[in-house]
């Protein structure tokens, strides 16, 4: 216990001194209006749960539970499976147990937004079983509910641990890193297509959805971690005590005899560490390394060879090659789900890049790591470094924009008509400007991209990056709103010829306002070099 | 020229209310080989990082070579080599390739580039490693490939921060082989901070003590040693007198470690 509670005091202090306290009380307030935003989503899930156990009954409590456990670790894979840290390699040198981390790890999950988020619909359970069958059924629904965040938060860490394990090697780190993010889409629209199957096949065979709920909570009971609250809910609920015992005995079990193997193969995962084959995987053989110098001419030496510095860096991280293929991807789910033209449009799409680039092009020092500073040490121009680092990120956008085309072509065949081209052309400078903008938000805020993932540290607050946001918003609003315009109230013949034009002044103002930019961006990079240095230097393998 | 490979004049650094570098005006004589001492937190690596371009000093001034820190950083940087504190490399490249990047940034052709990255890393004994991505070298291997990083370009002027730490005895004796060939040979300037003072002893022409801030002691190796009255120190007699020397008994308060007494 003693243990217990100096990690817990040492999470504490962590979390106090993880910075001002004015920026405490920001990540408190956007963490309320986070929460606050995501009301439809628990407070739809209480309302749902609460009429689901009082129409269904039992079967609806377990099938609720499955989907908290599910959500619980899908979000939980998804927002912590590449950039996870385990705490444990930190207090190794310590007497310490493992399974005295685990267990406090596991209990910290029980903060998590995703657990809270899982609460109301918890409690509405609760409160729909005590109505219906009194407050002591509900008081045991509520145990079972808590033993299920518990056993949930176990789960995950062990999935954490085991993807922690499969992470380690770079080569599965990089097929992970494209391939989770990807599959995690392919899911979305896989359950998107399947829905509305799934709707009309159960409408036109008559099924009835109480029999279709009785079937998969059948199926929900025989996996542990939910079957046991579950068999514990259901017994309150039906007055049953040798379920009710049994169902907490085997939680209990599970809770017990759970966390010793996940404790081990934490261990394992960390004592295996990163040298094990991870940062020391030796590359294909091939003839040698290729030259820097690419690019020169027409590019200067130094310029060209940090342009092939960058690309091979890009190359290197595999949530900047899955970027690339998102936005192709999303078109396809948007069309394959929505085939309005509304959503699938040109116009749409160019609108999304935009503010899909503008996070990415805050990204600007976040991939160096510890090299940034090697920068700064090299005889090149602070306007060559800038340079380099927009020129990388405008070649990934030509690719992203050639093959969003190709799936376009094949997926939306005829969307792109002649009068959608002016759009797409004010969209550039669009992209200019917002390209010009995140470079200043990432120099003023750098942000470090951690090795590990695709989570990030430092950055702007909420209101940068909000303001951002707005900035880009109004850009894209005053060009593409422009282009409507003229469509829509120059007379002919002179309305394609306005439109165009404005187009292209568009995209002419943006482009050099970029290019103008990059002589303030190097002041900005020379007089702060020493925060993003700092900020952005660091390094998870340090 | 001046004779000086550098000058720095008054030269001051602050972190908010904190004097990391006070009014420093030291001369490091041309192709000598400089050790510049002080304890832990004296302004050691403050004072590398203003020299080679990655902190502004507050005030005051330097010149590197002849050349004005302030104006001259792009042409100082072609000049110098730098093994700074910490390392900060490019993790996602291997080491041949941050040989040859850092070759061609400075101004070699590709064919050079490639050919020198090759002879230091067989240098360093890390050909068999020269593939491996960054991220998965040792601690020495990182340092050796620093120290390589620094070298490819024939630098006159050569910042060291701790250039041995972490280095196995074996390596430590070539590198050190090698820069005092540089210093003798081609008359390069090392400028290096070791808290070994034996290392130091060893290899430096030229001594700079710093203690909070502020340099203490600066001149030739024999001339500090040598005292005022003729006796001569060693060189840690002369930094234990130039820091503030012993604190006493630092450790009386240990009995319980050191006496065998009943812990508590």
């Amino acid at each position: 216990m003693k243990t217990l509670r100096l990690l817990l005091w040492l999470r504490w202090k962590l979390f106090v001194n993880s910075g001002s306290a004015t920026k405490r009380w920001v990540s408190v307030v956007a963490a309320l209006a986070l929460f606050l935003a995501a009301s439809p989503l628990w407070a739809g899930g209480a309302v749902l749960a609460w009429l689901g156990v009082q129409k269904y009954g039992a079967p609806a409590v377990t099938v609720t539970f499955a989907l908290c456990q599910i959500l619980w670790l899908w979000m939980g894979v998804v927002s912590g499976a590449l950039g996870r840290t385990f705490e444990l390699d930190k207090f190794l040198r310590f007497p310490i147990p493992p399974r005295s981390v685990f267990v406090i790890n596991v209990v910290a999950s029980l903060i998590e937004p995703v657990c809270l988020m899982t609460v109301p619909t918890l409690v509405a359970v609760a409160l729909a079983v005590a109505d219906q069958h009194g407050a002591a059924a509900g008081l045991v629904t509520a145990l079972a509910g808590l033993l299920l965040s518990l056993l949930s938060a176990t789960v995950l860490q062990v999935v954490l641990a085991l993807l922690d394990e499969l992470l380690r090697r770079d080569a599965t780190r990089y097929a992970a890193g494209i391939l989770l993010p990807l599959m995690f889409l392919g899911l979305q629209l896989f359950a998107r297509l399947t829905g509305g199957e799934t709707i009309r096949f159960m409408q036109e065979r008559q099924i009835d959805p109480g029999v279709l709920l009785e079937t998969t909570a059948r199926a929900c009971m025989a996996l542990p971690t939910i079957g046991a609250p579950a068999l514990l809910a259901t017994g309150a609920l039906e007055g049953d005590p040798l379920h009710m015992v049994g169902g907490l005995l085997f939680c209990l079990a599970l809770l017990v005899l759970g966390v010793l193997p996940a404790a081990a193969l934490m261990r394992h995962v960390v004592r295996a560490g990163e040298s094990a084959g991870g940062g020391a995987a030796k590359r294909p053989a091939g003839p040698g390394s290729a030259s820097f110098a690419l690019f020169a001419p027409p590019l200067s030496t130094p310029l060209g060879a940090l342009l092939a510095r960058e690309l091979r860096y890009s190359l290197a991280h595999p949530q900047r090659v899955a970027s690339l293929v998102s936005l192709p991807l999303m078109v396809i789910i948007l069309r394959a789900t929505n085939p309005t033209q509304a959503t699938a449009s040109p116009e749409f799409i160019v609108t999304m890049l935009i503010f899909t680039v503008g996070m990415s092009s805050m990204m600007v020092f976040s991939y160096d790591g510890p090299g940034v500073r090697s920068l700064f040490l090299l005889p090149v121009r602070p306007r060559d470094v800038v340079l380099s680092k927009n020129l990388e990120f405008l070649t990934r956008i030509a690719v992203e924009l050639v093959l969003l085309l190709i799936v376009m072509a094949f997926v939306m065949p005829g969307a792109w008509k002649p009068e959608h081209v002016p759009g797409v052309v004010a969209g550039l400078g669009v992209l200019f400007v917002t390209l010009t903008i995140g470079t200043s938000m990432g120099i003023r805020f750098p942000v470090r991209a951690r090795r590990r993932g695709s989570g990030m540290k430092g950055g702007p607050g909420v209101f940068q990056t909000l303001g951002m946001f707005a900035l880009t918003a109004l850009a894209a609003g005053v060009a593409l709103g422009g282009v409507w315009l003229a469509g829509r109230y120059v007379p002919e013949p002179a309305t394609q010829p306005v439109r165009w034009a404005f187009a292209i002044v568009v995209a002419l103002g943006g482009a050099a306002i970029w290019w103008r930019s990059l002589d303030i961006h190097a002041v900005l990079v020379t007089e702060l070099r020493e925060r993003i240095i700092a900020e952005a230097g660091r390094s998870d393998v340090e | 020229m001046s004779g000086f490979a550098i000058e720095t004049f008054e030269l001051t650094r602050t972190f908010g209310a904190q004097t990391a570098v006070d009014h420093l005006s030291l001369q490091v004589p041309e192709g000598s080989f400089y050790g510049f001492l002080g304890p832990n937190g004296a302004g050691k690596s403050t004072t590398i990082n203003m020299l080679t371009g990655l902190l502004s000093p507050t005030s005051g001034s330097a010149r590197i070579l002849g050349l004005d820190l302030a104006k001259d950083d792009l042409e100082i940087k072609r000049r110098i080599g730098v093994v700074p504190d910490g390392l900060h490399l490019f993790e996602r490249l291997s080491g041949e390739d941050q040989l040859r990047f850092v070759g061609e940034v400075q101004g070699l052709a590709p064919p050079v580039a490639k050919r020198r990255a090759g002879e230091l890393l067989e240098a360093m004994d890390l050909t068999a490693s020269a593939r491996k991505l960054v991220a998965g070298y040792s601690h020495g291997m990182r340092k050796k490939l620093a120290l390589s990083c620094a070298l490819i370009h024939e630098p006159k002027l050569l910042f060291l921060d701790e250039p041995f730490e972490g280095v196995d005895a074996v390596a430590t004796s070539e590198i050190r082989e090698l820069l005092q060939k540089l210093v003798s040979q081609r008359h390069v300037t090392v400028f290096l901070t070791s808290h070994v003072l034996e290392v130091v002893e060893r290899l430096c022409t030229h001594v700079g003590i710093v203690s909070g801030g502020k340099l203490v002691a600066n001149g030739s190796l024999d001339d500090l040693r040598r005292g005022e009255h003729g006796e001569t120190s060693t060189l840690e007699e002369l930094f234990l007198s130039r820091v503030g020397g012993s604190r006493g008994d630092a450790t009386a308060g240990l009995g319980w470690l050191t006496d065998g007494e009943a812990a508590e």
